[in-house]
């Protein structure tokens, strides 16, 4: 394996808030790797420096030794760096196959209409939209909508696919259909780098777990390492000193 | 012992998204029930279920033997289910006493509303020396305070409250835990959702850990503070 994405020292302040702080891990190719933390802990606005939405006060982004910091999503998505968004942005005045005929279009190749929908078609079959190719985004459920917006990433033809929080909303049936589309997303060469807050899904799914809190890594390892550290199981538990230290009537 | 209230596999959530896949919970007069679980496991809405201002899909709502899982959230809070919202939702242009006053606007709390009042200047003597005071300008725990001091104020069945310490120095939690224990003491039947798993389980009788909107581990706080398992509802592994 080789590395895909060097991330080096990230940090950036919104306002007097140290969002993300010194933040620095790797993804080989072939690989996925799992991003947790409890809620606010920096994991979104994370995705967000990686794929260009944010410029870094500090810090360096390498992808496939290319310096990508602070170059835009629509330039990143051209090297190979696509993702989904946590809040479902199917552009809904258009049909399933058009929403994702427009990420093939703009993707890493600049595809012409007739071969990116021949593209966002083999995609569909993919993700197990077919079916639904001509009905509106809008009239989707929530796992239909879920599993566009990874299409349309998808028909990027990215090297590395971001997903924020995919199988948030989902019953559990649609979250192992999810699963096993993710599992198909890494066999064919892609590399994920995912957000996810259903645990079991993220650590049976991730090749190593990175943890964020409070901006900054708290700890990085395998699932199994990950789940047994001391400090993560506190940013999680919360301080297990705090009951005595607290209830002893003062 | 009997059930205050009874909670049969609900089910319920929010548009298309379904949050609570068959939640069971039984709540016994004069405990401290706890809550837990990782972020997105349901714990609020389970408490917006049992107070109604989320409907329930499936199941049922039992309060002191009768089914409730159909009426309006006034309806219960009529009937002496109270609920401390997260984030307090106090009315911010009133004052303490004022909002504390809004606490006893059912029916059920009016007559008592004086001696309820006395109550709870006892229970948060802070309270009372800033009654005259505009809630928004209360600090973060003063304002929790508050919440709860409203609670009260309805003469509550069961009390339940949703993230007591979320946002809280350590000082100041400290003396709305101490001050939750002494209403256990009084015996209150509190239902807690609390974001650190040592306090709840340090704190309470009775433990439910909810994991992906079902119930994961129930049991004895006591006995489910030495399981590994709560570790692994939150982590997965």
């Amino acid at each position: 394996m080789s590395t895909l994405l060097q991330v080096t020292g990230v940090s950036l302040r919104f306002g007097g808030l140290l969002a993300v702080s010194d933040v620095s891990f790797s993804i080989e190719h072939g690989e996925i790797l799992g991003l947790i933390g409890p809620n606010g802990a920096g994991k979104t606005t994370l995705f967000n420096i990686v794929n260009g939405v944010y410029k870094v006060d500090k810090g360096q982004i390498l992808f496939e030794g290319k310096d990508i910091t602070n170059r835009p999503p629509n330039d990143v998505v051209h090297l190979g760096l696509s993702r989904t968004h946590q809040i479902v942005k199917p552009l809904n005045g258009m049909t399933v196959l058009e929403n994702v005929t427009v990420g093939a279009c703009f993707g890493r190749d600049y595809l012409g209409l007739h071969p990116a929908r021949q593209a966002a078609m083999e995609v569909l079959e993919h993700v197990g939209l077919a079916d639904r190719a001509e009905t509106s985004a809008r009239s989707l459920t929530i796992a239909g909508k879920k599993r566009l917006e990874v299409a349309r990433a998808l028909a990027a033809r990215p090297k590395l696919l971001l997903l924020d929080e995919v199988l948030a909303g989902l019953n559990p049936t649609e979250i192992e259909q999810m699963i096993q589309i993710i599992r198909g997303i890494r066999q064919s060469g892609i590399s994920v780098f995912m957000i996810e807050h259903v645990m079991q899904a993220i650590m049976n799914l991730s090749d190593r777990i990175v943890v964020l809190s409070f901006g900054q890594k708290l700890a990085e390892g395998l699932p199994e390492e990950v789940s047994h550290d001391p400090q993560v199981i506190e940013a999680y538990l919360g301080d297990p000193d705090i009951a005595d230290k607290l209830l002893e009537d003062a | 012992m009997d059930t205050i209230l009874e909670i049969k596999s609900i089910e319920s959530g929010y548009g298309e998204v379904q949050v609570l896949w068959g939640i069971s919970l039984q709540v016994k007069p004069g405990k401290l029930t706890t809550i837990i679980g990782a972020n997105g496991a349901g714990k609020t809405t389970t408490l917006r279920s049992v107070m109604g201002s989320v409907r329930t899909w499936k199941g049922k709502v039992v309060l002191n033997g009768e089914d409730i899982t159909k009426l309006p959230p006034h309806a219960r809070a009529n009937r002496g289910l109270v609920l401390v919202p997260e984030g307090r939702q106090l009315f911010a242009d009133m004052s303490v006493e004022e909002n504390l006053e809004m606490g006893a606007y059912s029916r059920r709390a009016r007559k008592g509303q004086k001696q309820n009042l006395e109550r709870v200047y006892d229970a948060f003597p802070q309270l009372k020396e800033r009654r005259k005071q505009q809630s928004s300008t209360l600090s973060g725990g003063e304002q929790q305070m508050l919440a709860m001091g409203r609670g009260l104020m309805q003469e509550p069945l069961v009390l339940m409250i949703d993230e007591l310490s979320l946002g809280l120095s350590p000082l100041l939690a400290q003396q709305l835990f101490l001050s939750l224990k002494a209403l256990r003491k009084q015996g209150l039947t509190i239902v807690l959702v609390e974001q650190n798993v040592h306090l709840a389980l340090a704190l309470s009788d009775y433990t439910y850990v909810l994991a992906e909107g079902r119930v994961e581990i129930e049991g004895k706080s006591r006995e489910v503070a030495g399981m590994d398992e709560v570790r692994k509802a939150y982590l997965g592994l």
